[in-house]
């Protein structure tokens, strides 16, 4: 008897979310060592449950499609193949009431598999079944985010390896990958690509990372999906399917989350169902709710800095045989305080504010949020459709509706003025998306697919950006196969884009039309070096028009006292990247590493200009828009050694450097090198991980180019604390996380208000998950009898 | 029961979208339409200068940028000329003329002069400028002020409007925010 691992493939046209190719590795107890000649002795051994009921399914076809080997399930859901030589096999599993699925087994010896079936939803697990190994690296799984839960969608995302954060004060924060973000990062909820004034510096992404089932970096063809411009790299943000909910019970959760640093406090939580089985409707309603305070760096309070938060979300599935229709409603909407120190008139001001260490305005704690603040909401409705035609085909129609409003309140110079807020923009974003997945064709799958955007942008207030109409539409072919131990994915998209742009200029409208169209693909090849261990070598392009900010933009940014003017000859971008990534996944070390070059033309860039520009508030430098030939890369790597079942240490470091190959110059504000040991001792139900983090000085920035050279590098020394307990027959998480326990004082090069003030002190922040299953079975029984 | 349950889930489905049509307000701004901006734009700095002896306006300067900072660059900008060894008495007014009728800035800045205080900052020294009005709190305010002039007095003049919210004016210059700093020319008309 040996150890052996055993790799099982989820075929893409059964994963409810189509969006990507997960690969799951499953590690098991093998039997028998079988000879490398081959002989036809292998047993395949099982069992059929159905995820609804946990109940065993009887006449169940099980077919091994290439041998032409068949049985069906006994009374007890169990089934037993004999005589099978190859060691990879495609399983068929079909049932009357359930939705066909294929799985491809690799399999060396006499196994046992349980295979979970739900509709169309299934599950896979072997005799045992490691869930650490089941994570992937470039995601974020259930039992990690619960631990996050509290925290914004941003600083979740950094737990995925090359992920970074830029952040606007302490409240405000947005991903940065692999060094790029804003326009280049694509974001991903809810199989809806997030539409928003993402352009903005100071502008987080409007989504509730609470109810993320899971958080995923896509580094495979099924990026081009979702986008063509995702040159920094496309995150997912999924909620768990609707079609999971089970009749008769009423399943949820609740979590309870305080705060130490801004004194604050959040509720979040689910609660769904299915109505019954003969009408299978269900429900899940999800709501948020938090509100902070000012945050204290160790030395002082930081003035405006509270926040306060509500979401909601309905989200509704029908199920009539082989149609699933999905229905959402999403709701966002945060006031966010802006740093009162940050808010200068111009330059001698902002000079000023950098050269006190000390903000001049001196607060206490208060959750009251004044002037200047951000008011922001997002509204999504989601109506989703997908047809099973059979066990190979299935279509998808995906609509949907955004609407993004972005109110800014600057300071204004009397109270009795208008309370209107200096500036009000809306971005209504309708998209359509339909796509045709096909299995099985050749050893191949492809997903071929087309998408439509129609957008609008208005404003009301001061000038930032002209309202804009966009009209775009792309097609989309990927496809994926394994082939003699390789597993080759490869994409192509065709977009074509045409923007309407409205500028007002002392009271005359120029109306600028553009129309950008191109390629984008993907290639990569995957091979297992091992049973452990796999290399993966990707190439892709893509493309990213210039934005109407890049293009259009003419005015003053408060923040930073500065003036930027934007560039109507800029040409798209075009990046080219490369990768390998090398992943072992051994009993007690896991290892993997990623290596990537970044090629992009055109980057568009603010470039400094040496004339600043004469206002009534004084003389202001200017930043242009520029294109340049840039390079990127870099090396992300987590190692993790499990000693024994109570201790484990991880190491994690992100490395990346930017050079304008032009000028020969490093990219400025580019994120500096930063790396994570945490060493971790379970017993039982708890589990402890105290981790030191450093962050290295940024370096590499051209010499006076900017106000204040890059802070200082740093410590953190952070840690979790988790509790798992029974209570009332529920299984109760309590954690404890604690943040910058030393209160080290420290500014971050990629925080803007950096120039003002230190970043915050020391955070405890306390969590209660309490699952909710309300059993109905009883109650219903009583309410049928009188009918 | 079972019809119950249907009409619960049309209904849950149509208040969902009725959400969704609420949500998109019919009054919010399109995209091609002209902005409209309500926030305080000030767009003309003007500066008075009467000759104490004679009582009349001896000069007035202007900077105007109408539409803001960044566009277009500053329609006017005049260089302040002067006498030497002279008192003059000057008043400053802000104007938005990006607004027809344009609107004086000046009488907002009175309403809350006790969060605001213009400073005069000669680069030679050559003008010595004492601020003559006051807010409520007996603190100076600059909308008016006395202007000593000296010889050689070629250089330049900075006016500086500071907006010091929240009970913070206490005379000193360095705080608050700026809302106003022009540089103005000086030359001397008589050397």
């Amino acid at each position: 008897m040996e150890k052996k691992s055993r790799k099982i493939y989820l075929p893409i046209h059964l994963s409810l979310k189509k969006s990507v190719l997960f690969l799951l590795c499953l590690f098991f107890l093998g039997l028998k060592l079988t000879a490398q000649t081959k002989p036809c002795t292998k047993t395949l051994r099982g069992k059929v449950i159905d995820t609804n009921d946990s109940m065993p399914l009887n006449h169940c076809h099980i077919e091994i499609t290439h041998l032409k080997k068949s049985t069906f399930t006994n009374q007890r859901g169990e089934f037993m193949l004999q005589n099978i030589c190859d060691d990879s096999i495609e399983l068929h599993v079909s049932h009357l009431q359930c939705e066909h699925l294929h799985l491809e087994i690799k399999f060396f010896h006499d196994t046992f598999i349980t295979i979970y079936i739900q509709h169309t939803e299934i599950d896979i697990q072997g005799a045992k079944i490691s869930v650490e190994a089941k994570k992937e690296i470039a995601s974020i799984g259930k039992k990690q985010l619960e631990n996050l839960k509290g925290q914004s969608i941003s600083e979740m995302m950094t737990e995925l390896s090359g992920v970074q954060l830029l952040r606007n004060g302490t409240t405000i924060a947005k991903p940065v990958v692999n060094g790029l973000h804003s326009n280049r990062v694509i974001l991903i909820n809810n199989e809806i690509r997030q539409e928003g004034q993402n352009w903005g510096l100071d502008h987080a992404p409007e989504i509730d990372g609470n109810w993320a089932h899971e958080i995923q970096l896509i580094k495979g063809a099924d990026a081009l999906r979702y986008a063509s411009d995702g040159i920094g790299g496309v995150i997912i943000v999924k909620p768990h399917t609707i079609f999971r909910e089970k009749t008769n019970i009423i399943n949820g959760e609740r979590n309870y989350i305080l705060s130490r640093n801004g004194r604050g406090g959040a509720t979040t939580g689910f609660l769904g169902n299915k109505i019954s089985n003969k009408i299978p409707l269900y429900w899940r309603f999800y709501g948020t709710a938090s509100e902070s305070g000012n945050i204290k760096t160790p030395n002082y309070f930081l003035d405006n800095t509270g926040k306060i938060e509500t979401n909601y979300a309905i989200h509704l599935g029908y199920q009539i045989k082989r149609l699933k229709t999905e229905l959402l409603f999403s709701h966002f909407k945060n006031k966010i305080g802006i740093f009162t120190g940050a808010h200068i008139g111009n330059l001698t001001d902002l000079q000023n504010a950098i050269n006190t260490n000390r903000p001049i305005i001196e607060s206490d704690f208060s959750y009251r949020i004044n002037r200047p603040y951000q008011w922001v909401t997002h509204d999504l409705v989601k109506f989703k459709n997908e047809y099973i035609v059979n066990s190979k085909n299935t279509l998808e129609l995906i609509l949907s509706y955004q609407n993004n409003n972005r109110q800014e309140y600057d300071i204004i110079r009397s109270g009795n003025a208008s309370k209107s807020p200096s500036f009000d923009y809306y971005i209504k974003t309708t998209m359509a998306d339909l796509l045709w997945t096909r299995t099985d064709f050749h050893r191949l799958n492809f997903k071929f697919g087309g998408f439509a955007l129609h957008q609008r942008n208005a404003f009301a207030g001061r000038f930032v950006i002209p309202g804009f109409i966009q009209n775009g539409g792309a097609a989309y072919f990927i496809t994926s196969s394994n082939f003699n131990g390789f597993k080759f994915e490869s994409g192509l998209r065709y977009d074509i884009k045409h923007l309407q742009t409205y500028l007002w200029q002392l009271n005359i409208l120029n109306v600028d039309e553009r129309t950008f169209n191109n390629f984008t693909y993907h290639v990569q090849i995957k091979k297992n070096t091992g049973k452990h261990s796999s290399i993966t070598l990707a190439h892709n392009s893509s493309w990213r028009p210039p934005a109407p900010n890049e293009l259009f933009s003419n005015g003053l940014h408060q923040g930073l006292a500065s003036i930027e003017i934007g560039n109507p000859n800029l040409k798209p971008e075009r990046a080219f990247n490369n990768l390998i990534n090398f992943q072992h996944k051994g009993h007690r070390s896991t290892f993997e590493t990623e290596i990537f070059y970044k090629h992009i033309f055109n980057f568009i860039n603010l470039v400094p200009d040496n004339e600043p520009v004469l206002t009534i508030r004084g003389a202001y430098p200017v930043f242009r828009f520029e294109q340049y030939r840039a390079e990127i890369f870099g090396i992300n790597y987590l190692y993790k050694y499990q000693f024994n079942k109570n201790y484990f240490i991880q190491n994690t470091a992100n490395i990346a450097f930017g050079n304008n190959l032009e000028s020969n110059q490093p990219l400025n504000q580019f994120v500096p090198i930063n790396s994570k040991l945490s060493v971790g001792f379970q017993k039982n139900k708890i589990t402890f991980v105290p981790n030191i983090q450093y962050t290295f000085t940024q370096f590499r920035y051209v010499l006076n180019s900017d106000l204040k050279a890059p802070p200082k590098g740093f410590f953190l020394i952070g840690a979790q604390f988790n509790y798992e307990f029974k209570f009332r027959k529920q299984t109760v998480n309590f954690n404890i996380t604690f943040q910058n326990l030393s209160n080290q004082i420290y500014r971050e090069y990629l925080n803007r208000m950096r120039y003002f003030t230190d970043e915050a002190g020391y955070n405890i922040i306390a969590k209660l998950n309490i699952p909710l299953n309300i059993n109905l079975k009883n109650n219903r029984k009583n309410e049928i009898k009188p009918n | 029961m079972k019809s119950n349950q249907i009409k619960t889930a049309l209904f849950l489905s149509f208040s969902a979208l009725l959400f969704t049509f609420n949500a998109c307000k019919s009054d919010d701004p399109k995209p091609a339409d002209q902005p409209i901006n309500e926030g305080e734009l000030i767009t003309t700095l003007k500066v008075e200068l009467t000759d104490s002896a004679t009582g009349r306006v001896f000069n007035t300067a202007y900077f105007k940028d109408l539409d803001g900072e960044g566009g277009n660059p500053p329609t006017q900008f005049d260089t302040i000329k002067l006498n030497g060894n002279r008192t003059y008495f000057c008043k400053v007014t802000l104007l938005d003329e990006s607004k027809t009728p344009s609107e004086d800035i000046t009488e907002e800045v009175k309403e809350e002069a006790h969060e605001h205080l213009f400073v005069y900052e000669s680069s030679n020294q050559k003008i010595k400028v004492s601020i003559t009005d006051k807010d409520k709190n007996n603190l100076p305010l600059g909308i008016e002020s006395k202007w000593q002039t000296m010889n050689n007095l070629d250089g330049k003049l900075k006016v500086i409007l500071k907006h010091q919210s929240n009970g913070i004016k206490n005379g000193s210059a360095l705080l608050g925010e700026t809302d106003i700093e022009v540089d103005f020319n000086v030359i001397q008309m008589d050397k």
